[in-house]
């Protein structure tokens, strides 16, 4: 297991180290962003504040409502994106590659395999979002700003974003077991990432959508991401721990009943399970 | 007698509503070299994955070394080694990282002696990123990568593709070294020349099902036969047709024919045209495989020819 969870890191090494510095630069750009922009902000601030509470989103005026309303308002879609395109590469994009034949058929169990791969996709997430979260808690200290925030409750809070790395991560493992080839599993992942995105921020507008929420995992994170300055949401953290564990579930049941290689859809596959 | 290695029972696998195999039966015994022949589609590359567990069988049963594929695949794959026909590589990898990443993940060890000595033999720098790699380059490292553990089962999909002709030979030679050994290999092939010169039997798959299985040199000779003639008085046209009999030219008394079935019936015929001479000419793996398909690959016999 070691050696292949070894082998699953260091194979996806380039594609961890490339998110960590895309998401670290995004970080730091909105971070550094703040200090030019308080004069300008705080006159769009009084004319849009009632259009900004109704997207659930603090004052601009602030450190803590400029960053809550920028970069951790698009750092939950870039990370579920991140999510999506590894979570679907490990399993549908080495299948379509013809590399997860070489690995099925060495002596590891099926339920070895895609535990290890989802291991080293948690691994990966946790780095990149270290990264993140250290560039971020970095940059703020350098400026020493005026606000409630601390750096660690700015790296905290990036790392929290790693629920939503781990949902997404097993919905595409879960989808790429499931579905015949990496491009439907990578569109249905898309779709679904978009879906809980936009969602959520369209039920902010629409009270009509409101009751569509609890089923969207960005609303969650909503909650999640007010730690930056105040407690920690232990409950809704739960809630999308527990959802990224039933994916994987569905995703370990899928990928044993699986034929590798031949890329069926599920109603065909049932026929060939004895 | 010879322990089975390889034993399916009536194995099925259905791909939707296109069939993969069918009521495959076939038993490969310990220490020989199997070829599995046929076009491809026939069910070959299906064949060997589902005895690596990589697909399940719609019904019927695969066995290897007495074990179930699907319920004790890990011990199975501990014993294999494996090639498969398109074989694709991890590109970040250099040779020697992937070797060490087979042998770690599969709990084996290997002689890094031999390894060197395979790496030699079939001229590879496993130093080097696989993304610089010829086809050929590539297709070596798989082999050595199959070989290096000195496996008790190899199942090769087409080992020598991409291979020049020397590196062909090599492999070759590794096919009889590890049957020398004791070793069994369940080779498919489109290399008719190559499975003649390795395999102790071969067995021809057409349209999922086994049509024909048996020694080599027997399938050579009884299953096709070429005979010349020389008559003392011309058969006229169409005198000697018989079910599996083919005319195929007439050169004054003496008229060539290949022969599938009914030799002795034909013989008979024969013998009322007063025969002078009779020749047989040696036939090749791939006449005899011919003899089982049409120019389209499509079957010629409606019904399987007794395995």
């Amino acid at each position: 297991m070691i050696s292949l969870l070894r082998h699953e890191l260091r194979v996806h090494r380039g594609s961890t180290i490339g998110w960590a510095v895309g998401l670290g630069f995004f970080s730091v750009i909105y971070i550094l962003l703040y200090p030019n922009l308080p004069a300008e902000m705080r006159e769009i601030d009084t004319r849009a504040i009632a259009f900004l509470d109704s997207l659930g989103i603090q004052t601009f005026a602030t450190f803590e409502g400029f960053i809550l309303g920028t970069m951790f308002n698009f750092l939950p879609l870039l990370v579920g994106l991140f999510g999506v395109v590894t979570g679907i590469s490990v399993l549908a994009g080495e299948e379509d590659e013809g590399t997860l034949e070489l690995l099925a058929a060495l002596p590891i169990s099926r339920l070895q395999l895609i535990l290890t791969k989802a291991a080293a996709l948690f691994i990966s997430a946790a780095a990149v979002l270290v990264i993140d979260g250290a560039l971020a808690a970095g940059v703020f200290m350098l400026l020493d700003l005026e606000t409630p925030v601390t750096a660690w409750a700015m790296f905290r809070t990036v790392q929290s974003l790693w629920l939503i790395a781990f949902v997404f991560m097993t919905l595409s493992l879960f989808l790429g077991a499931y579905l015949p080839n990496r491009g439907v599993a990578l569109g249905a992942g898309m779709t679904a990432l978009f879906v809980s995105f936009f969602g959520d921020n369209l039920a902010g507008m629409a009270p009509v959508l409101e009751p569509l929420q609890p089923f969207l995992p960005h609303w969650y994170f909503e909650n999640i991401m007010q730690m930056l300055i105040g407690d920690v949401a232990w409950q809704e953290m739960g809630i999308l721990f527990l959802i990224g564990v039933g994916f994987l579930l569905l995703a370990v049941l899928s990928f044993q009943r699986r034929n590798l290689t031949v890329g069926m859809w599920p109603w065909q596959r049932s026929r060939m399970v004895s | 007698m010879s322990q089975a290695i390889i034993e399916t029972n009536n194995l099925s696998v259905n791909y939707g509503q296109y069939r993969g195999i069918h009521e495959l039966n076939l038993i490969v015994e310990e220490g020989e070299v199997y070829g599995f022949l046929g076009p491809n589609g026939a069910g070959k590359t299906t064949t060997q994955r589902v005895l690596l567990d990589i697909i399940r069988p719609t019904t019927g049963r695969a066995i290897v070394f007495g074990l179930d594929c699907q319920k004790d695949g890990v011990q199975i794959r501990r014993r294999i080694g494996y090639i498969p026909g398109e074989l694709k590589l991890y590109q970040q990898l250099r040779a020697d990282e992937y070797f060490d990443m087979i042998t770690r993940v599969g709990g084996t060890t290997v002689d890094p002696a031999y390894r060197r000595e395979l790496c030699e033999r079939l001229d590879l720098d496993p130093r080097r990123p696989m993304r610089t790699y010829s086809r050929g380059n590539k297709q070596k490292v798989g082999l050595i990568a199959a070989f290096m553990r000195r496996p008790d089962l190899l199942i090769l999909d087409e080992p020598t593709t991409g291979l020049d002709p020397l590196i062909q030979q090599h492999v070759l030679d590794l096919v009889r070294e590890a049957r020398a050994e004791g070793r069994t290999v369940f080779l498919s092939s489109h290399v008719l020349p190559e499975v003649q010169a390795v395999c102790d039997r071969a067995g021809i798959i057409r349209a999922g099902q086994i049509v024909a299985t048996e020694r080599v040199d027997q399938l050579i000779h009884s299953r096709l036969q070429r005979l010349n003639i020389r008559f003392e008085r011309l058969p006229p046209s169409g005198a000697l047709d018989l079910p599996g009999v083919t005319e195929v030219s007439r050169v004054g008394d003496q008229v060539s024919l290949e022969i599938r079935e009914n030799l002795n019936q034909f013989l008979a015929q024969a013998v009322a045209f007063g025969v002078l001479e009779i020749e047989t000419a040696q036939v090749s793996l791939e006449e005899v495989f011919m003899a089982y398909y049409d120019k389209n690959g499509e079957g010629i016999y409606d019904q399987p020819v007794a395995a």
